[in-house]
Parts: structure tokens; C-alpha cells; sequence
């Protein structure tokens, strides 16, 4: 079927960004202030921070309170307004015995809107994973290769956090980070505990957050949830921090409401465009270009290029490998809540900080594994919640049922109680299997008629000993600290373990590599097979540390767009 | 959704929904708990009602749909169906359960029969399920003519339903009586909240606080693995 160029829009551009968020928000950033001409095409509403965001807004003027709904399922305020798990007429399917859960966020800036803003630079073992203990694949760079990368994100965006001189877990260069906030109590706490029961070490966390003057962003006021938005962006979303700046360029147009589903290649193969969907009227159009940048997230790239197919690539554009949608991974995590009966009645204080987590503990055993004492072979790191945050229903139906009582002796205990559970999670390294992927699904079509992702999942022994060991760590950690463990510990490892895609840390579906034969794209996150494409979401990832993925995304992002700017310069491209 | 999912129906659905509702304390996404489970990119898997409640098709203009008005939010999405009778007597055992006092306002006070309305008239799945399970039992207590009895026989009343394990309609009515209260700008307060006011310097934990914490850490002692 002819597809027309878009009326709406010039077609003279030279790069096509497909979605808006860490990954195609930073490759338009850097592609924009080097004078390149970008359209960014994106699935979901325009939307400004500056203007949307409910900053201060009670908790009690929302409907339900703000509690969670299927409508807006992490809370009423929460920053993804398009979106989720459900996104009506675009469903995806799981493969039967897979555990899945995909969220997608359709909205300009994507997932930057609502994330943890957990900053954590890859260590230089984290990209020779393979060289190390013989699992999954090295990838084809080096911690040095993108070091120089990490300190220039890191001065754009405003990180805070300190120099540890930890193992594998890099420190930035003298004066980079923002001094990080003190810790909490509950943080304070568990600092204590650790470091003297399990001589595990916390830290202050790394984390997209001003504590002070940033160019002309302010820092945090330490008032409002960061999982609102931010309208004074004093934390890193792409629609405060990389569009704003790329649009004063005048080199990039952002077309929104605007699904991509298929790269189009010329004669030689090489990328030169894009199709999408106009989301309000159904109608198809194409935008041409130098070269494509596909930064949808790493399933959705994946499920552009396995839609893209033609003579040349029969099996979706870039698969020669048969590589694309393979050796998908996600966080393996376990999570406990406990109550903590030294943080019960402590004197009231303003705990709000920067609404996010201050500490965080990296991971601590690598003696361990040196001397053969555990049986996986990856890290994990340790995030806190808690603490006395702005209260809503479930808090004090929680505290309701730890009381136990009524009358006024409830109205006591719930004050005395409150700000004493705190939840641990235990973020640890999956290895990319054969049993964990995305293909078509050979019959479901989403409502533009197209064939929409099937996810299988496996978790594998490595797997199931990191979360064993995590949830082992769990039980220990909370009884030397004589805590009351709240969550349920019964459930066999493999229910305990959470499901594919739930951490939203999913990554490797177009793994870069040093080889064609086994991987989607080359060193420099550019298609092995086709010229001009780019893959710049967490997809290039070849493995899936236990360190966050956002930080990364930017600064291969970042790395691959650069690479694109020198070879235009020299007239390549 | 998974062919599994699909194919279990509804009796899986409203088993889950159940066991939410009764379970109760986690299903209803506070700031902290959302933070714990959400983990800021985190999902909130298994965590409980809204999860189940994708495959019950709610339909968007039910609801307040995805993207509503954030910042002028409203409470009127849906018409309140709960009956004026049944009003009276959330009110009267929400004030039985939670006193006020002189420095505590009684629910009734602060708007509960309020959020009871709107709460158990909403679309959603979660909501539906308390709708279920409150309905008949608020209509038991209007019937014995709770709300009409004078303080003491309400306070008794209460004590034996709160006794009564398999009451699961009032342990329900208790945790969103304690959840809707906490929530309001007077019930955050008397919990001990202070905060949602804008900042130069955050100041961290008091010294008291802090003195406390490291006299308590100093009473613990290493682990010792027992395997």
C-alpha cells in the first residue's frame, strides 16, 4: 500500500528520532546543537511539565485520594498521563508458562516523566561480564569507552551523589555531582544496621537530582513527589531538561500522536525514513531521511524493525543475526517490607528530603564471590523506601491492621507507627537465556492492524540463586535488625522472583556486539546490517547490570549520536 | 493479556479481588507503600486490585479515564449511589472506631461519609469489591439500629465485631476509615506529617533522632549465618 510523505510536515530532515524519552530525547538534544535537522516522531500526547504538573495538590482533593486505579495505575498524580500497562487497542500478548508485564509510557519524554531518577554509572566489570565468569556476552566497549560519556551527562542533566571509591562502582570526576542530601531517618537507620550486622556498606545514593543551581534549573526545594513530574525541573525528565533545549536550536521538530511502526531503506539498503501512523485519524504517512535513530524503548524497537521487513530482510530489518528481540532481560529483584520497631515514635520532622531514595547500598560481595562463597556470580545493589512521607490511603490502612486495635488507642498507635515500615529492594543481574524474548504474535493485531509483541519469559538457575540470595539477605538483614518482615516470605523462589518487565528495566532486545553473526548492532549502536540505523534505547544493551539503565541509555545515546555527527561531517552519511 | 489470563475468567478475577479486598491493607496505594512497591520506575505487580483489574474492562468514560485534569482534580466523576441510611451509619461507626477528642476531629468531622460515598460508588474493580462486601453489612448495622444507639452499645457493638476474625467486611471498614482519615490534611497532621511546603535547605533528621537511632544500632549484634 503507498504510504504519502506527511503533508504536515517539511520532509527535508536529516535524522528521524523515533520516541522522545532518555533515549531519543538525548540523541535529539546532542543531533539538534550540532546543527543536524531532527524530527522526533512520538507514540503519545505532547505534554509540559511546566504547565501539568500538580506540584503541591492534596492528596485528598483527588478522587479516591489519589488512590492507584486502572485509569491511572500508579496513583492519580503520577506523571504518566498515557499509557501503562494497558493501553486500549494496542494489547500485547504472553507467551503461555511466561510471566510478563510490559509498561509503556506514550507521552513526550516517556519514561523520564515517572522513574526513580537512580543514577548509577556501569563499572568497568559490567561490560566484560562474559571475560569474567564466562555468562552472557562482553559487550564490544569498555568502561573507558563510555567514561567520557557518563561525565557528560552527568554535567547536563545534575547527578547528585558522592565518591565512594567502591569496586565497580565508578566514581565521577572531582566536582560533577551534587552533594547528596543527608539521610533520613529510616536511612540512617539502616546504615547503622547494615554496616554492624551484615557489614554491608550504605552509601548516598547517585540520583538525577539538583541540590543545587543548574544552568537555569533551581534546585530541589524538597517539597512535591518526584513521581508527579517536576515543574521547576529540578529533576532530570526529558521534556524539562533535553526537548527544551533542543527545540531553542531550531533544528527539531517533534511530531506527536504519532505511532512509528515500520524503517523504510532505500535501493542500497541503508536507512531513509520512517512510516507512522497519524494516532487521531488512522492515516498512514512516511517522513524521509539521512538516517533513523530508534529510541521507542527496547520492545518497541524491537517490534519496529520485526515489522519492517521486505525482500531484503524477510524476517524484520536488521535481523540477519536473527538476534532482534532475543536475550531480553529485567531486573531480578526482591522486595520486603518490614516494620522496624527503632523507628517507631521518633520526634516529628519534615522527612520529605528530595522525595526519592538518599542512600543506597552497592553491591558488597565481590570478596565473597572471589572466594567461591555464593553461587551466583553478578551483582546486586540495595534501594530503601520509606520513611514519613505525605500519607495516603494505603498508609493508614496499613497501620490500621499493624495496630490492631481501635478507639483511641488506634489514633496512638498509628502515630507511633508511623514512618517505621520500611521496604528493601535487592536489584540484582539477569542473564540474558533463549527462553527470554519478544516475536510477533503470529495472530493478535493492535488496532491500526498491526501485529502486536508476544513476550516469552524464563528465568534461569543464575537467575533463581541471585533471588534466592536476595531474599535470604532479606530475612537475615530484618531479623538481625529485629524488624517484623510484612511482606509474605512462603512463596517458593520462583513466585518470589519478580515477573519479566515488572522492574521496567528491560533491556537487549537489539544487543550490540562485536560480531554481525550474533548481535543487531555494531560498537557504535549503528545496525550491522542496515546504514543509517541506530538503535539507542536500553535494546543496545548486551548485558543488564544490576546498576539502573537510564544513565546508560544516555550515554550510549549520547555516544551514538556523536558517531552519526562525525560521519555526516565527513560527508558519510 | 496471556492466554492463561484469558482463559480463567472471571472466577479467578473475582477470587483475586477477594482476597484483596479482605487482605485489604495492601491494596489501596498510599505515598509510601505506592514508593515501596513502584520504586520509582517499579511496577506494582501482584501488588493488587488495579493489576486484576485491566481484564474487567472498565470502560474510560466510567471512570475518570487516563489523562485527567491533574492539577484541578475533582470528586465527582462518577454520580454517589450510596444510600442516605447507610451514610448515617458509616459515620457513626467510622466515630466509634477512630474517636475524636479535643485535639482529634471524629471522622464524621472531616468528610468520611464523604469519601465512603464516593469510594464505594466508583467504577473500578477494587471499589466494586468493597462495594460487595460493605453494602450487606452496612445495612445489617443500620438495621439493628446502630447509628440510633447511644455511645457505650456502639462502642461494645464494635468491640465484638472487631473480635470476630471472620468479619472481614468490618476489618475492611476499618483500614479505609484509618486510610481516608490519615489522608486528609487534619488526619496527616495529628499522624505526625509535616511537610509539602517548598524549602531552601533540608535540614535532615532532628538530633534527638539521630542520638536515638545509633543508641539502638549500638544494641545490635553481627549475623551469624546458621547454615
Amino acid at each position: 500500500m503507498p504510504v504519502p510523505n506527511d503533508p504536515l510536515l517539511d520532509s527535508e530532515y536529516d535524522v528521524t528520532v523515533v520516541g522522545s524519552g532518555a533515549a531519543g530525547g538525548m540523541a535529539a538534544y546532542v543531533l539538534a546543537n550540532e546543527g543536524v535537522k531532527v524530527l522526533m516522531v512520538e507514540a503519545g500526547r505532547d505534554y509540559e511539565p511546566t504547565l501539568e504538573t500538580p506540584m503541591f495538590n492534596l492528596p485528598s482533593e483527588a478522587p479516591l485520594f489519589a488512590a492507584s486505579t486502572p485509569d491511572k495505575e500508579q496513583g492519580f498524580y503520577d506523571a504518566t498521563v498515557g499509557g501503562g500497562r494497558n493501553i486500549p487497542g494496542e494489547p500485547y500478548t504472553v507467551a503461555e508458562g511466561s510471566r510478563f508485564s510490559w509498561w509503556r509510557a506514550r507521552m513526550l519524554g516517556g519514561r523520564t516523566n515517572h522513574w526513580g531518577r537512580v543514577s548509577l554509572r556501569f563499572g568497568p566489570y559490567d561490560f566484560k561480564g562474559y571475560s569474567r565468569d564466562g555468562l552472557g556476552m562482553d559487550w564490544p566497549i569498555s568502561y573507558e569507552d563510555i567514561a567520557p560519556y557518563y561525565d557528560k551527562v552527568e554535567g547536563l542533566i545534575g547527578v547528585f551523589g558522592e565518591a565512594e571509591g567502591i569496586e565497580n562502582s565508578p566514581d565521577s570526576p572531582a566536582g560533577l555531582l551534587h552533594k547528596p542530601p543527608k539521610p533520613r531517618a529510616h536511612e540512617l537507620w539502616l546504615k547503622l544496621a547494615l554496616g554492624r550486622t551484615m557489614n554491608v556498606p550504605v552509601v548516598p545514593a547517585h540520583s538525577a537530582i539538583l541540590t543545587r543551581q543548574h544552568g537555569n534549573r533551581p534546585a530541589c526545594f524538597y517539597a512535591t513527589d518526584c513521581l508527579r513530574g517536576c515543574s521547576i525541573a529540578a529533576n532530570f525528565q526529558s521534556t524539562t531538561v533535553l526537548i527544551p533545549p533542543a527545540r531553542d536550536t531550531g533544528n527539531l521538530t517533534i511530531r506527536t500522536d504519532a505511532p512509528v511502526y515500520e524503517v523504510t531503506i532505500d535501493a542500497n539498503g541503508e536507512a531513509n525514513g520512517v512510516k507512522f501512523i497519524d494516532a487521531e485519524t488512522g492515516a498512514r504517512h512516511r517522513v524521509k531521511a539521512r538516517a533513523v535513530m530508534l529510541g521507542a524503548s527496547t520492545a518497541e524497537s524491537a517490534r519496529i524493525l520485526l515489522n519492517s521487513k521486505s525482500n531484503l530482510f524477510p524476517d524484520g530489518l536488521a535481523n540477519s543475526s536473527g538476534q532482534v528481540g532475543r536475550n531480553m532481560t529485567d531486573t531480578v529483584k526482591v522486595g520486603m517490607i518490614a516494620q522496624v520497631p527503632a523507628l517507631e515514635g521518633l520526634t516529628p520532622y519534615n522527612d520529605e528530603g528530595v522525595s526519592l531514595i538518599h542512600s543506597y547500598a552497592p553491591w558488597w560481595g565481590y570478596d565473597a564471590q572471589r572466594a567461591g562463597q555464593l553461587d551466583f556470580m553478578r551483582g546486586c545493589h540495595l534501594e530503601f523506601w520509606g520513611g514519613r512521607l505525605q500519607p495516603g490511603v494505603g498508609d493508614g490502612a496499613m497501620l490500621a491492621g499493624l495496630s490492631g486495635k481501635i478507639g483511641s488507642g488506634l489514633h496512638d498507635d498509628i502515630r507511633r507507627l508511623y514512618g517505621s515500615t520500611v521496604y528493601i529492594s535487592v536489584n540484582g543481574e539477569m542473564i540474558p537465556n533463549d527462553g527470554s524474548y519478544c516475536e510477533l504474535d503470529p495472530e493478535v493485531k493492535d488496532r491500526w492492524g498491526l501485529p502486536v509483541l508476544r513476550f516469552n519469559w524464563r528465568h534461569d538457575a543464575h537467575d533463581y540463586a541471585t533471588a534466592s540470595y536476595q531474599k535470604q539477605f532479606l530475612i537475615d538483614a530484618f531479623g538481625a535488625m529485629n524488624a517484623t518482615i510484612l511482606s509474605d516470605t512462603s512463596s517458593p523462589i520462583e513466585q518470589t522472583i519478580r515477573a519479566g518487565g515488572s522492574v521496567v528495566h528491560e533491556a537487549g532486545a537489539c544487543r550490540m556486539g562485536a560480531s554481525a553473526g550474533d548481535s543487531v548492532l555494531n560498537a557504535n549502536g549503528e545496525a550491522w546490517d542496515v546504514p543509517g540505523l541506530y538503535v539507542v534505547d536500553a535494546g543496545a544493551f548486551t548485558s543488564n547490570p544490576d546498576k539502573n539503565p537510564t544513565l546508560t541509555i544516555l550515554a550510549l545515546a549520547w555516544r551514538a549520536a556523536d558517531h552519526l555527527v562525525d560521519a555526516m561531517k565527513r560527508g558519510e552519511r | 493479556m496471556s492466554d492463561e489470563t484469558k482463559s480463567s475468567g472471571l472466577t479467578r478475577r473475582q477470587t483475586i479481588a477477594w482476597t484483596a479486598a479482605v487482605a485489604g491493607a495492601l491494596g489501596v496505594g498510599g505515598t509510601l507503600l505506592m514508593r515501596q512497591y513502584h520504586g520509582g520506575a517499579d511496577d506494582g505487580e501482584a501488588l493488587g486490585p488495579y493489576d486484576q483489574a485491566f481484564d474487567e474492562g472498565v470502560q474510560a468514560s466510567e471512570g475518570y479515564g487516563g489523562d485527567p485534569d491533574l492539577l484541578n482534580p475533582r470528586r465527582d466523576y462518577w454520580p454517589r449511589t450510596v444510600s442516605a441510611p447507610h451514610l448515617v451509619v458509616i459515620d457513626a461507626l467510622a466515630d466509634t472506631v477512630l474517636p475524636g477528642d479535643e485535639t482529634r476531629p471524629a471522622p464524621s468531622m472531616i468528610g468520611i461519609g464523604d469519601f465512603f460515598s464516593e469510594w464505594l460508588s466508583a467504577p473500578y474493580p477494587a471499589q466494586r469489591g468493597d462495594r460487595a462486601l460493605l453494602e450487606p453489612f452496612l445495612e445489617q448495622l443500620h438495621a439493628e439500629g446502630f447509628a440510633n444507639a447511644d455511645k457505650d452499645a456502639q462502642v461494645a457493638r464494635a468491640e465484638v465485631l472487631h473480635a470476630d476474625e471472620t468479619e472481614t467486611a468490618f476489618a475492611r471498614f476499618l483500614r479505609l476509615t484509618a486510610g481516608a482519615y490519615y489522608t486528609t490534611p487534619e488526619g496527616a497532621a495529628i499522624m505526625g506529617f509535616i511537610g509539602n511546603q517548598p524549602m531552601q535547605e533540608w535540614p535532615g533528621p532532628p538530633d534527638d533522632v539521630i542520638a536515638h537511632l545509633e543508641r539502638e544500632a549500638a544494641k545490635l549484634t553481627p549475623f551469624k549465618s546458621e547454615l
